[in-house]
């Protein structure tokens, strides 16, 4: 037996390993985990593969860029490669300005990588593997600093020809070389003034402009850029570092990036030295009390609502509201439209006094969800975070706790447990102090679960929201919580409303546990979105959370019905706890290829501003979504409409192209999108027809028929 | 926006007028871990190392712990320099120490500056543009700015790479005393960057 099993079980592991031969074992250091892996599946002698050193930084931590501005260091790279193989610089990300108190640093955020070539050569022997290392440092900083080094290693198999397959970070490794500075297809010279170097770029793109050096110390990093404009010229004068007043350069290198309100591109600037132009613009920097004109200083487009000037604020109020009321009958408010109507059927046969304090505190409880989320939402925008409506449940824990919150919800109507002190018998519980605790809780609930469906009803209300100064842009979010409130505050203040209940009875209990299935399908829908956020240890994690809160709510029911005293107490708070501790170890997973990102046979391809521009460019028309896991609207039209064989066949036949950017997680460059959009949330749907200058957008619950009317009107 | 590139434009004015080596290093006035009030210009006729520092910085403590800043100090000293480490971490900040716990990281390091001076507000450390820590400043005995940058050649927190570095410090301050003009004038100065208040 033994020895019929070992074979079988080695070729399993080798299947395994060859699988997964390109990527590297990733290396936790204290902030970051790095990893290497390759773009291609093997590596081909004669040929250059490209690896790339992937890291995800600790949220508020940064390293740096090649030039890393007033402090910081570069990432430093020492390779032992087979006999034979060289590696190459590498090539860094597009760079930010990181600003700290005085000081300005080139550097980092988020999930940098960094691409490396690598020269196979022709001596490598097919069939082998290669085994790459590299001894790599850094330094990451967040307001302190901490050096960090890591031995990362892969091996690759060394294959005659290049397989048809790519490696499982193709699309990212992709989309890293596509967003790498370009060569400058514009005039860029430089000059010398008394305060530094000044560049003149003739015809460079519109948008923000920021120039970094390659090499540190020519410019001051915290020195201001002056932009002037002069028709065709843009002149960029900077303040003068060290190594330019002790030489200055022949050519003045480095990265021009242009900022848009929906992209940030890199080119790549080589300005050779000419003299200072006759009748160069002024460039030294204004004062802070003088406005002199600056044409050149126009910031990027404003939001599609903010350009046609401020809208009037009690028509979007109203709007806002309407939208709220509206939001009831949307897909992902449906469990909790369950909910509120079992409390209804629990106090039906209250008085009316009762009824109208539930209505008020579940109104109120939305309305402070609101607040708080939309304050949190613009206080943290305020704080330069790119994020949008929804965000929070970007947050594989905030899934995690909220499939475990709507758990135990079910576990209560099944009768498992009760809300309250006591149990007399359903209504009375509810009725009592925990139903009123539960009316208020049942509007907190209610507005986090249905963030994500507040995004397509009230795309443009929300996006204007957060465009808007704070005040106004509480006061639309409240309109909205009212919106989603009044129809049961409407019940529960009309005296003939509450007649229309029905009588109390007993089929009250059996709609209880019938809504605790509307529950568990919510619970199902939640389980599906972490799976996609933190993948199988994520779903692992969860499980031995549920596990553990329902032992507890059980524990917790008998203590209820006096079956077990203190000991039970202390034990179904134990439980809780024991929960927790599971849930707080859940994190996202790596970026994999989720089931949102492809329509099977339609040509699809990963979303990103470049790639878009590319298909744009060669006139291909382009369907874009804006998607979601945990968005439900986008998987209602995926499911109905885009999957469907007739807009299939419609994309195949007029050669569209599907484009995904997928939202599960946070992406700052998909924020940036949607805010030039006019939009916080998704989903948005975009169709660029051929050589169209501006992408028709389609409604937020899309129609087969709109959906290939769109296309082939084309 | 006019207002944004305004203020930006005041910012870096106000932040980045960096001391230019070959000229007057500026003179200031700051109080030392003892309570005195001393001034760079009452050092005429003595050279004076400035060294910023930070002692939860990992690349201060690759040369405190290395012995090799206790060393550069001792060295410069004996021959006469007046060294003045400069603390210009914020309240709250990584590095900030009162002038009691100073005086106990001298002690404890068996580090031998001159003086140390607390600049909470960051008035030293902007008048020189100080950007990390350790950040090196030689001035000789005309008040002139002979040296600004870093403390070595090799950009690491790796205390093994002090033996191989070239000191730039200890370079600049021997070409002085033999007479000479200092070869390496300025450069990038390396660690962690100066914990400002913002």
């Amino acid at each position: 037996m033994k020895s019929r099993l070992l074979p079988v079980f080695l070729s399993f592991l080798f299947l395994f390993s060859f699988a997964h031969a390109q990527i590297g074992a990733p290396v936790t250091t204290g902030n970051a985990e790095s990893r290497l892996v390759a773009e291609d599946e093997a590596a081909v002698p004669g040929q250059i593969v490209t690896v790339a050193l992937m890291q995800t930084l600790r949220e508020g931590w940064h390293v740096y860029w090649q030039n890393p501005g007033d402090s910081g260091l570069p990432l430093t790279l020492n390779w032992t490669l087979p006999e034979g193989f060289e590696a190459v610089a590498p090539l860094y990300p597009l760079p930010h300005r990181l600003p700290l108190g005085p000081l300005v640093n080139y550097g980092h955020e988020g999930e940098p990588i960094f691409l490396i070539d690598i020269a196979v050569p022709e001596s490598a022997v097919p069939g082998d593997v290669a085994e790459l290392a590299v001894d790599a440092s850094w330094l990451i900083c967040a307001d302190v600093c901490v050096p960090e080094d890591a031995r990362l290693t892969l091996t690759l198999p060394i294959a005659a020809a290049r397989g048809a397959g790519n490696g499982r970070y193709s699309v990212e490794i992709d989309r890293a070389r596509r967003s790498q500075p370009r060569k400058a297809d514009f005039e860029a010279v430089y000059y010398h003034t008394d305060r530094g170097p000044a560049l003149r770029l003739t015809g460079a793109p519109e948008g923000k402009l920021e120039f970094y050096p390659y090499a540190p110390s020519l410019v001051e990093p915290s020195g201001a850029t002056v932009e002037r404009q002069d028709g065709e010229d843009i002149y960029l004068g900077m303040q003068a570092g060290f190594a330019y007043r002790a030489r200055q350069p022949e050519s003045l290198a480095g990265v021009l990036t242009v900022e848009t309100a929906n992209s940030r591109r890199g080119y790549e600037v080589f300005a050779p030295k000419i003299d200072q132009p006759a009748g160069a613009l002024d460039l030294t920097p204004i004062n802070t009390n003088a406005q002199p004109e600056m044409p050149g200083a126009e910031g990027p487009g404003l939001p599609l609502e903010a350009d046609s000037g401020s809208p009037l604020l009690l028509p979007t109020l109203l709007l806002a509201f309407l939208g709220g009321i509206i939001l009831n009958v949307m897909p992902c408010v449906f469990p909790i439209v369950f909910l509120k109507a079992a409390g209804f059927a629990a106090v039906a046969k209250e008085d009316r006094q009762v009824i109208r304090l539930h209505g008020i505190l579940y109104t109120a409880g939305i309305l402070v969800a609101f607040a708080g989320l939309a304050g949190l939402l613009i206080g943290l925008r305020a704080g330069g975070e790119q994020l949008g409506w929804g965000f929070h449940l970007q947050s594989p824990i905030a899934i995690a706790v909220f499939a475990i919150v709507l758990f135990l919800i079910g576990l209560n109507l099944f009768g498992l447990f009760e809300v309250g002190s006591s149990v007399q018998g359903v209504g009375n519980s509810l009725a009592s102090k925990g139903g009123a605790v539960g009316a208020f809780f049942t509007g907190l609930l209610a507005v986090a679960v249905a963030a994500p469906c507040i995004g397509p009803l009230l795309g443009g209300a929300v996006g204007l929201a957060l465009s808007q100064s704070a005040l106004t842009g509480l006061l639309i979010f409240l309109a909205i919580g009212l919106g989603l409130a009044f129809p049961y505050l409407l019940l529960s203040l009309i005296p003939a409303a509450a007649s229309i209940l029905p009588r109390p009875g007993p089929w009250m209990v059996t709609l209880r546990q019938l809504f605790a299935f509307a529950m568990f399908a919510t619970v199902i829908w939640l389980v599906w979105v972490l799976s996609m956020q933190a993948g199988p240890s994520g779903i692992l994690k969860l499980g031995l959370a549920m596990l553990a809160a329902s032992f507890g709510a059980w524990i917790f029911g008998r203590v209820q019905r006096g079956q077990s005293g203190l000991v039970g107490r202390i034990a179904a708070a134990a439980m809780l706890i024991l929960a927790v501790i599971p849930l707080s170890r859940i994190t996202t997973a790596e970026a994999g290829t989720s089931s949102l990102s492809s329509l099977g046979v339609v040509e699809t391809a990963v979303w990103s501003e470049a790639t878009l521009a590319e298909y744009r460019a060669a006139g291909t028309p382009v369907f874009v979504d804006f998607t979601a896991a945990w968005c439900i609207t986008c998987q209602v039209n995926k499911q109905t409409v885009l999957n469907t064989s007739r807009v299939k066949q419609a994309f195949i036949e007029n050669n569209v192209v599907y484009m995904v950017a997928d939202w599960t997680n946070r992406d700052d460059e998909i924020t940036a999108a949607l805010e030039a959009l006019g939009r916080a949330g998704v989903p948005v749907y975009l169709y660029y027809a051929p050589n169209a200058e501006a992408p028709i957008i389609l409604p937020q619950l899309l129609s087969t028929k709109g959906v290939i009317g769109v296309i082939e009107g084309s | 926006m006019n207002m944004l590139i305004a203020a930006l434009a005041f910012l870096g004015v106000s932040s980045t007028a960096a001391p230019i080596v070959g000229s007057t290093a500026p003179d200031f006035t700051g109080t030392t871990t003892t309570g005195e009030t001393i001034s760079l210009s009452q050092f005429e006729n003595q050279k004076v190392i400035l060294e910023w520092s930070n002692h939860g910085c990992p690349y201060v403590q690759k040369h405190y712990n290395s012995g090799n800043m206790q060393s550069v100090q001792k060295r410069t000293t004996a021959e006469g320099v007046v060294w003045i480490t400069i603390i210009s971490s914020a309240p709250g900040e990584q590095g900030y120490v009162n002038a009691a716990e100073a005086d106990d990281l001298t002690h404890s390091r068996k580090a031998a500056p001159t003086y140390v001076v607390l600049d909470p507000e960051g008035e030293i450390g902007r008048l020189y543009a100080a950007k990390t820590t350790p950040h090196m400043f030689l001035i000789d005995e005309d008040q002139t700015l002979q040296y600004a940058g870093a403390i070595d050649s090799i950009p690491t927190a790796n205390v093994n790479d002090i033996a191989r570095a070239e000191n730039f410090v200890m370079a600049a301050f021997r070409s002085l005393q033999n007479g000479q003009a200092v070869v390496t004038k300025q450069s990038q100065p390396y660690g962690c960057a100066v914990k400002y208040a913002s």
